[in-house]
């Protein structure tokens, strides 16, 4: 490593861009979460004492509490199903090679790469003509899809960082599948399990475009706040978005933590580099 | 010594039962991959489908039936409102791109060539987290940071500027495509400029190149892959939003995006909206194969 000297003029201008980049996706949120807790009907300054009176109106407002059950009922049940479908294709992918692998990869990858806003029109049509639109099982089909593709993604870094020997000597020991699976495969992958879960869960919890399309009466929370937001102005919105953006944010901050550790006695990004290695040798 | 023996007839069972288990793995392989596939061709490739042929169907009596009938792509297509929205999205989309790449790159140079790698990953962190959470929510924070009494402006006048109302105006619609495409921006350099050879700018510099040069003959070439996937990203992240139109831009940008809610939540003119929603992806598609061909350019085969 060559030690360049850096002068002070370049080391403002990193910080004053370290500034720029952080404070413009930072302080919005800031002031989201300072102005929930401010004692006015605007959202301006000067600060005018601190409340918890919207946070109250928040859990008495039975429409907002109601499309908060939604969601949470939506985003477990999309993690769920996300988790399944995922791990099970992850798991084909990272263990068999096959001439379409690449091919499915990308199929089953493909459905974030799409705007929401796309995919959304083709459910609603789709769900249309089968009749369910305007429910939230609409919305659970409709997002699970989306979240499962993050399922796949984390999931076969992590089946790939397993050493296959491992599984191989439990079924040559005479193990079935079944319980090579539960004993030696899954002790191992709990931790990216849980992180997709999370992921998934996220990913739902926040989506709008696909739930406000499909959903009808019984909406989400994302949905919900639309609606009071292109109605009435209250301080109350400020919030329940504080409270949305923080369970995403620890549903996000938990997973990326979790994915951070080392996993089977590698370090995250070695995996990475390792399955590269894998992936240019087959080329070459 | 029994275990040895147990272990023993184990492993020869195993070999000697080999061909049949060959065929439990293909049974076993099918059972893996088939639910998802089920999954994401039922809900995902056939919805995706039934929207292309819905642009040939038409409305009778309220409902939507199969037919083959070309007049939906007639209307739209010589339709000035779709015309308008279409360059209307396209330049407000290329904007919000090409600055977000603008203040993406020096702010990535930044956190790689400033930050230690344990602090590069908190700031990897810092960025991902955003890029999952509430954009609705960010876009709408935005909406009173920018209003005329808003927080910006009262910043901004109380050192005695006369303030400027952003909301509903061009800017506030870069801002808020940016708040949803920034991180990813930021992301995909960071991770190129890290395999960007930093003795090269120094080479360059100690052959007599000014900094200038040294911008675009080194560090512009080196990532001109991820700076084209960044702006190409980062316009289509845009190109498909319909939430800033809304919220930070009063109603007064009809975009694509728009057109497309406002025929569906208006009615069930679906053929309608299957089009644009067609014309979208037909769009989207064509940037990104372009992208793609300026990106890694053919070789040209010089014999």
């Amino acid at each position: 490593m060559i030690n360049r000297r850096v002068s002070i003029s370049t080391r403002i201008a990193r910080i004053a861009m370290l500034i720029v980049g952080f404070g413009f996706l930072y302080v919005p949120i800031l002031g989201l979460v300072v102005f929930s807790f401010n004692d006015s009907r605007f959202p301006s300054l000067p600060w005018s004492g601190f409340t918890l009176r919207w946070y109250r109106d928040f859990a008495s407002n039975p429409d907002i509490v109601a499309s908060l059950v939604n969601s949470l009922t939506v985003a477990v049940q999309v993690g769920f199903f996300a988790l399944v479908l995922g791990s099970l294709g992850a798991y084909l992918v990272a263990r068999w090679e096959f001439k379409a692998m690449n091919a499915l990869l990308g199929f089953w990858i493909m459905p974030p790469t799409v705007p929401t806003l796309i995919l959304a029109l083709a459910l609603l049509m789709y769900f249309n003509q089968l009749h369910i639109t305007g429910t939230l099982t609409a919305v659970i089909l409709g997002h699970t899809g989306l979240a499962s593709a993050f399922v796949v993604a984390v999931m076969r870094l992590r089946f790939v960082a397993l050493d296959p020997n491992l599984e191989e000597a439990s079924v040559n020991l005479g193990f079935s599948r079944w319980a090579t699976f539960w004993r030696v495969t899954a002790p191992q992958i709990a931790p990216g399990a849980a992180a997709s879960f999370f992921i998934a869960m996220a990913v739902s919890w926040d989506e709008f475009v696909i739930a406000w399309f499909l959903s009808g009466f019984d909406t989400t929370l994302p949905v919900q706040m639309f609606g009071v937001l292109s109605g009435y102005v209250s301080p109350m919105i400020n919030a329940v978005g504080t409270f949305v953006f923080a369970v995403t944010t620890l549903l996000v901050l938990a997973a990326l933590l979790i994915l951070n550790r080392p996993v089977g006695g590698k370090k995250p990004l070695e995996v990475e580099r390792v399955h590269a290695d894998e992936l240019s040798r087959k080329e070459g | 010594m029994s275990k040895e023996i147990g272990v023993l007839t184990a492993t020869t069972d195993a070999i000697l039962r080999k061909p049949e288990r060959k065929q439990r793995d293909l049974l076993l392989r099918i059972a893996l991959g088939t639910p998802l596939m089920v999954w994401q061709t039922a809900f995902f490739l056939v919805p995706l489908l039934l929207m292309f042929a819905m642009t040939v169907w038409i409305v009778e009596n309220f409902t939507v039936v199969p037919a083959l009938e070309w007049s939906n792509w007639t209307r739209t297509l010589t339709d000035p409102v779709f015309y308008g929205a279409l360059v209307r999205t396209l330049i407000t989309a290329t904007c919000a791109a090409v600055v977000g790449v603008v203040i993406g790159l020096p702010f990535s140079f930044a956190v790689v060539r400033g930050l230690s790698a344990r602090a590069q990953k908190v700031a990897l962190v810092f960025l991902i987290v955003p890029f999952f959470t509430s954009y609705l929510m960010r876009v709408f924070s935005w909406q009173f940071m920018l209003a005329d009494n808003g927080v910006l402006n009262v910043l901004v006048s109380s050192i005695g500027i006369r303030g400027v109302n952003l909301l509903d105006t061009p800017v506030a619609l870069v801002i808020g495509y940016l708040t949803y495409s920034f991180p990813l921006i930021c992301v995909i350099l960071i991770l190129s400029i890290k395999t960007l050879d930093h003795n090269l700018e120094d080479a360059a510099r100690n052959l007599g190149a000014g900094p200038i040069r040294i911008f675009f003959r080194v560090v512009v070439k080196g990532l001109k892959p991820s700076l084209i996937a960044a702006v190409t990203f980062a316009g289509i992240l845009a190109f498909g939003d319909v939430i800033t139109p809304q919220v930070l831009g009063g109603g007064n940008f009809i975009m694509l995006g728009n057109l497309v809610v406002d025929t569906v939540k208006g009615g069930i003119d679906f053929p309608r909206a299957a089009t644009i929603g067609v014309a979208m992806v037909v769009t989207i598609m064509t940037v990104t194969i372009v992208s793609f061909i300026l990106a890694f350019p053919p070789k040209k085969s010089r014999s």
